[in-house]
Parts: structure tokens; C-alpha cells; sequence
């Protein structure tokens, strides 16, 4: 784990953390900070909107850390993100427009000049199959494939049972792999026309 | 390891977005939250020791003037108060209900309080109610989340009104440097340049080791638009 203090030592920041409680938000931030925002990033939101979300995330889990069971703070996170995510998927629809990035509908892989194009590339289509499928679905599905979760950790975040992650695991796997060979034949992979 | 054994293609759309990760920026940003969270709580505790040490010094003081006035009072006939007492004791119920005759006939006791009509204290409207209990970080966060979303559809009209309401009904307590840039950015897409510089420039001075400095600095220079116009301030500035 990342040495909080000296972080924060070298950001020119002072300790964030209470006398009682020794650098624990700050060590939560650097232990989960990555997992909360590429589960926002993975839910559709920008990288800016999903800067703001993980920012709620954890001035909400500041203010709940003595209700924070020690060992389950990444499913107490986890459930503040889902929230949060909720929340700001409510607030779009009332303005009406979608300032969550749209993914190009013909994104490809691999078709950049360079990797960090080809790697921009590929994580737009991501997020172009990941919006395609059913929430719970989708849920499950980045949780094991991106974040390299167990299913039983998985179960636990979402609070399901161990059988109920698995079986939505099985169902977003195939739904994703159909999503992309339809993607496929309508967009070539490496067809730069 | 759970893979899609048959997912090469999907292992690395995954891949590609397992590798990426916040910013330095974003950790910078919200630790600095994180801290401008914290520090109200101090500010709070310290404010909240200084009441009760002027509460109690009150209480102090009050207590010696009750013990001097005592003090100067004359000698009370022993005898004929506990005349009284054992009276009270004997017709309990007589003497209450004297006592709530008594307070019936009396004019009704007016307690001051916030909630009088405006015209009971002409000059001095009633707070709104909901301006007494301090906000909460998730309204403050809502309204500068509306604000936000409302910038960047392009609706700078309603984000400015969302900062003003938030502003007059709750008032800021802790996201009052985000709701200051959002009010900046607000008047730049406004038009109203000159008041965004001046705020800007206001900002940076009031908060020159926050995080939004950069940011607010963009609205404290003139835009290039102005520079064409007034070639005189990019001499200036060279």
C-alpha cells in the first residue's frame, strides 16, 4: 500500500486525519480510491464526472468511518458508490442531457497510432458493451473482469448470494461476448477504413 | 482466476480498462476536499469551547449577584415561613388550584422568539427555517452537483441560480470554494467577464494553496478575445 503520509508529504499536503483516528481516510483513499473510480468510470461516467463521484465517495465515508467495520471498508465504499451513482444518474435525467461521455458507436481496438490511443480505443468500446447490458449484469461482470474480483467477494459487495453472482456472471459473460461479435462484424477489428 | 476462456478480444477490452486509473490531479483534489471537510470541525469545536466558557462565567456571575442580593436582604421571620409551608402542605390541591386561578386571569406570557411575523419587528425579517440548522455535506453537495451539471449542459443562467438559492436559504459551510469557481465559471459563460475576473482574482488571493487556483487563474486572465481587442494589456503583460 501506498505510504500516505509521505504522499501527502509530497503534494504539499497537510495530514488529513483526525488524532483518533490515524491517517485512516487517507489510507482508505489510497487503498480504494483506483477500485471506486473505475467502477464510475466502468458505469458510464467521464473521468471528470467520475473524479466528482469518487470525490463524494469518500467525504461521505469521512464522515461514517466509526460505523466502518475493519476489513469490509471496500464494501462500505463499494455501497457509497453505488449511491453516489445513483444520485448522479438522477440529477442528469432532471437536466435532461447526458454529460456522460458517449463512446463512439464504431470504437474500435488496436486502431490507434499509439498505445495510449489503441488503450483509449479499446476502453471506449468497453464502455459502448458495457451500456448494453442490464445493470446487475454489467455490475458483476466488471467487478470480476476488471477488478479481478472472487465471486464471492463479489457477492458480498452486492450483497447477493454466492450462487446468484455467479449465475449473473455466466449471463453478462455471454450477453458481453454476443454484444462484442456483433460489434465485430459490424466493425471489423484492424478495418482502419 | 475467473476468465472468459473464450474471450481473447474481451480479455483486453477488460485489460484496457483494468490499466486505467485516477489522475494525480483527481487524488490532489479530493484530499484537498477531504481536508476542507475536516477543517470546519476544528473552527466548530473551538467556537463551541469559547460558548462554554462564556456560558459558564455568565452562569458565575449571575450566581454572585443572586448571592450578594440575597446577602443584602433583610432577615425573614423563620417562624411565619414555615407557617406557610405547613399551610401548603395541608391544602396542596387548594393552593394549586389559586395558584393556576391566578395564572388564568393573568395576561398570556409572550415569549419572543424567530418565529414572530415580520411585522411584530418591523426592519427585521424572520430567518427561513431551514436557514437555522447548518446544512448537511450530501445538500451541499447536491446543489453543487445541479450546479455543475447545469455548467456543463450549458446553462449557466440555471447553475447561477442554483448557487444563489443554495446561498440564500442554507449558505455555504463546507464546498464554499467549489460554489465560488462554479460562480466564476457561471459568469464567464455568461458574458459578465469582468465580475468573473474580479471574483477570480479574489479567489486566488483568498485561497492561494487550493488545488482550484489553476483553475480559478483562467478566469482571472482576459480572455483572448479582449487581448485583440485591447492590445494594450498583452503589452502590458509582457
Amino acid at each position: 500500500m501506498v505510504d500516505a503520509a509521505s504522499t501527502a508529504h509530497e503534494a504539499g499536503i497537510e495530514s488529513l486525519a483526525e488524532p483518533d483516528t490515524p491517517s485512516s481516510i487517507e489510507a482508505l483513499l489510497h487503498a480504494h480510491l483506483g477500485f471506486i473510480w473505475r467502477v464510475l468510470r466502468r458505469a458510464g461516467f467521464c473521468p471528470a464526472d467520475a473524479d466528482d463521484g469518487a470525490q463524494q465517495v469518500f467525504m461521505i465515508a469521512s464522515t461514517k468511518l466509526s460505523t466502518m467495520t475493519p476489513g469490509r471498508e471496500r464494501a462500505y465504499l463499494y455501497g457509497i458508490a453505488l449511491k453516489v451513482q445513483s444520485h448522479m444518474r438522477r440529477s442528469v435525467r432532471r437536466r435532461r442531457e447526458v454529460p456522460i461521455e458517449a463512446a463512439p458507436e464504431n470504437a474500435t481496438w488496436g486502431r490507434g497510432p499509439d498505445k495510449d490511443l489503441a488503450l483509449n480505443d479499446a476502453r471506449a468500446l468497453l464502455d459502448t458493451l458495457l451500456a448494453k447490458l442490464p445493470e446487475k449484469l454489467r455490475r458483476v461482470l466488471v467487478l470480476v473482469e476488471v477488478e479481478e474480483l472472487e465471486v464471492a467477494e463479489v457477492a458480498l459487495l452486492e450483497r447477493i448470494p454466492v450462487g446468484t453472482a455467479a449465475s449473473r456472471l455466466r449471463i453478462a459473460r455471454e450477453r458481453f461476448r454476443a454484444l462484442l461479435e456483433k460489434h465485430a462484424e459490424q466493425y471489423p477489428f484492424g478495418d482502419e477504413s | 482466476m475467473n476468465r472468459d476462456p473464450q474471450g481473447e478480444q474481451a480479455a483486453r477490452l477488460f485489460a484496457a480498462g483494468r490499466m486505467e486509473s485516477p489522475s494525480e490531479q483527481s487524488l490532489r483534489r479530493i484530499k484537498s476536499a477531504l481536508q476542507a471537510q475536516t477543517a470546519p470541525k476544528t473552527a466548530l469545536a473551538w467556537r463551541g469551547q469559547r460558548a462554554f466558557a462564556f456560558a459558564l462565567a455568565a452562569l458565575s456571575l449571575s450566581g454572585l449577584l443572586l448571592y450578594v442580593t440575597r446577602t443584602n436582604q433583610t432577615p425573614v421571620d423563620i417562624s411565619a415561613e414555615s407557617e406557610v409551608i405547613t399551610q401548603r402542605a395541608k391544602a396542596p390541591r387548594e393552593d394549586e388550584a389559586l395558584r393556576l386561578q391566578e395564572t388564568a386571569e393573568e395576561p398570556p406570557f409572550e415569549k419572543p422568539s424567530a418565529l414572530e411575523s415580520p411585522s411584530s419587528k418591523p426592519g427585521r425579517a424572520p430567518l427561513p427555517p431551514e436557514k437555522r440548522a447548518p446544512p448537511t455535506l450530501d445538500e451541499e453537495l447536491t446543489a453543487t452537483n445541479a450546479a455543475r451539471t447545469a455548467l456543463r449542459s450549458g446553462d449557466a443562467t440555471s447553475a447561477l441560480a442554483e448557487l444563489d438559492r443554495f446561498e440564500k436559504t442554507r449558505g455555504w459551510r463546507k464546498l464554499g470554494v467549489e460554489a465560488s469557481l462554479l460562480r466564476i465559471e457561471a459568469l464567464s459563460k455568461l458574458g459578465n467577464a469582468e465580475e468573473a475576473r474580479a471574483r477570480a482574482a479574489r479567489f486566488i488571493e483568498e485561497n492561494p494553496n487550493n488545488p482550484l487556483v489553476d483553475r480559478a487563474a483562467q478566469f482571472a486572465r482576459p480572455s483572448p478575445s479582449e487581448d485583440a481587442e485591447n492590445p494594450e494589456n498583452t503589452e502590458e503583460r509582457k
